[in-house]
């Protein structure tokens, strides 16, 4: 077991203050907690069981990004494998993500999943994912789990070899894109940093670059 | 066993001057929801403007950031753009050029500290593209950039924004042969930009998210009981 500490940034630029009011409504909490299998020994001790509604502590901060995930499309409630990737990546991920944990982490890395036959499945969430990234962009992380907690693990190291792969990279790119036009009730930070980050990622993720840019 | 976890809250700045407040408003306004706050983002930037120290300012809220505060560091920058004061170039190119983490290794994760530093190099060279837009010297520290070949996304986005103020041909001249690829990336309408989900909707809807609070059409049970004092 660990102990840690992290110091909470600004509570208006990572969207915190624009996303937690929204998150403290019990009929929300309580299908978050089930669809994404948190557990309470995951997250107390400090994580934010105790104070859902605390936007400085890890759990609200992650309820924001699991809400921005469902509620951004403008088609909400449709959840359609037809449509776009804003509009069915709730439905993906709360499918495919065996359970949601809050760890201390090292190395300043944001997220891991683990999956596959004789293993106990999970996706961890670390400091960096909650006091490093903006609440859009925590939404992108999920996706990009949710790929992985799926089976498709990256092709070339941390890279993935090419767009048509289809793989985790893929994924959050097209999420954070169509948030960042598609988006519903945000602000201009969380859509032109979703956008950058999902140029970022295809500018640096993919052995052979796709040819285009968002 | 699970771990355990304290949050440290941070020292905040007294907003000391007018200049200093104003700034302040512009950061709050970025991140509120709406239409009228975009206005007011706006107008809150056009008071910047008319300020002589509203550069100084957002370089000062840049600089007593912490370094893991990747967005407020962000939105100084996003801001410096907006205000479009040339004094404002030769910093942000400077910005822009800070080395960036190493990759994360293979075992340690597919997002790291490298990804937030890029998200902030990235809105640099998108806010000094901002300031060249107006001003002929800033347009050299873009063409400076490339000269410099930063490491591949910042370099390509140095590139587009030269691409965006008409230096293409210029551009040509000062990449190496080996990046001339960069000039030919489109920028696609999200139309394009697909991701294959492999499911249809035959495959299970799990447990369906509730309405959100503008679907419920009833008065909420549990809100908000005036106290005596209304």
């Amino acid at each position: 077991m660990a102990t840690c500490t992290a110091t909470v940034p600004n509570l208006d630029t990572s969207g915190d203050n624009l996303y937690g009011p929204r998150i403290c409504w019990q009929a929300f909490i309580d299908w978050a907690w089930d669809a994404f299998d948190f557990d309470k020994n995951d997250w107390d001790q400090g994580f934010g069981y105790h104070s859902v509604c605390d936007n400085q502590r890890p759990l609200s901060r992650t309820m924001s990004g699991v809400y921005c995930l469902t509620y951004s499309s403008p088609n909400f409630p449709r959840e359609s494998y037809d449509s776009n990737i804003l509009e069915w990546g709730c439905r993906f991920a709360r499918n495919a993500i065996d359970e949601l944990d809050a760890r201390c982490g090292s190395g300043g890395t944001i997220a891991r999943t683990q999956w596959g036959p004789f293993v106990n499945d999970w996706t961890q969430l670390y400091i960096p994912y909650w006091y490093g990234q903006g609440v859009s962009l925590r939404a992108g992380t999920l996706v990009h789990e949710a790929r992985h907690a799926d089976g498709r693990g990256h092709d070339s190291g941390n890279n993935d070899s090419t767009w048509d792969y289809n793989g985790a990279w893929r994924w959050q790119v097209c999420w954070l894109a169509w948030f960042a036009v598609d988006g519903q009730s945000t602000s201009t930070a969380m859509r032109t940093q979703a956008r950058q980050r999902a140029n970022n990622i295809i500018n640096g993720n993919f052995d052979t670059h796709p040819g285009f840019n968002v | 066993m699970a771990d355990s976890f304290d949050v440290v809250m941070p020292v905040v700045n007294a907003e000391r001057t007018p200049t200093y407040w104003l700034i302040s408003q512009a950061l709050k306004l970025l991140n509120a929801d709406g239409k009228s706050a975009e206005l007011a983002y706006s107008h809150v930037v056009e008071l910047l403007k008319e300020r002589r120290d509203a550069v100084s300012g957002i370089f000062e809220l840049l600089r007593s950031a912490p370094a893991e505060d990747i967005g407020r560091r962000w939105c100084a920058l996003h801001i410096a753009g907006d205000v479009g004061d040339e004094s404002a170039a030769k910093l942000l190119f400077r910005e822009v050029l800070q080395p960036l983490p190493k990759r994360c290794g293979e075992k340690e994760g597919c997002e790291g500290p490298r990804d937030g530093e890029l998200l902030v190099r990235t809105m640099a060279v998108e806010a000094l593209q901002r300031v060249a837009t107006h001003h002929e010297q800033a347009r050299g520290l873009v063409l400076e950039l490339i000269e410099q070949r930063p490491e591949q996304p910042v370099l390509i986005e140095a590139v587009k924004a030269a691409q965006a103020l008409d230096l293409t041909d210029r551009v040509r001249e000062i990449l190496r042969k080996k990046d001339r690829w960069i000039l030919d990336i489109s920028i696609y309408p999200v139309e394009k930009v697909m991701a294959q989900s492999e499911r249809s909707d035959d495959s299970p809807l799990g447990h369906a998210p509730p309405g959100t609070r503008a679907l419920v059409s009833g008065p909420i049970a549990n809100c908000c009981m005036p106290n005596k004092e209304g």
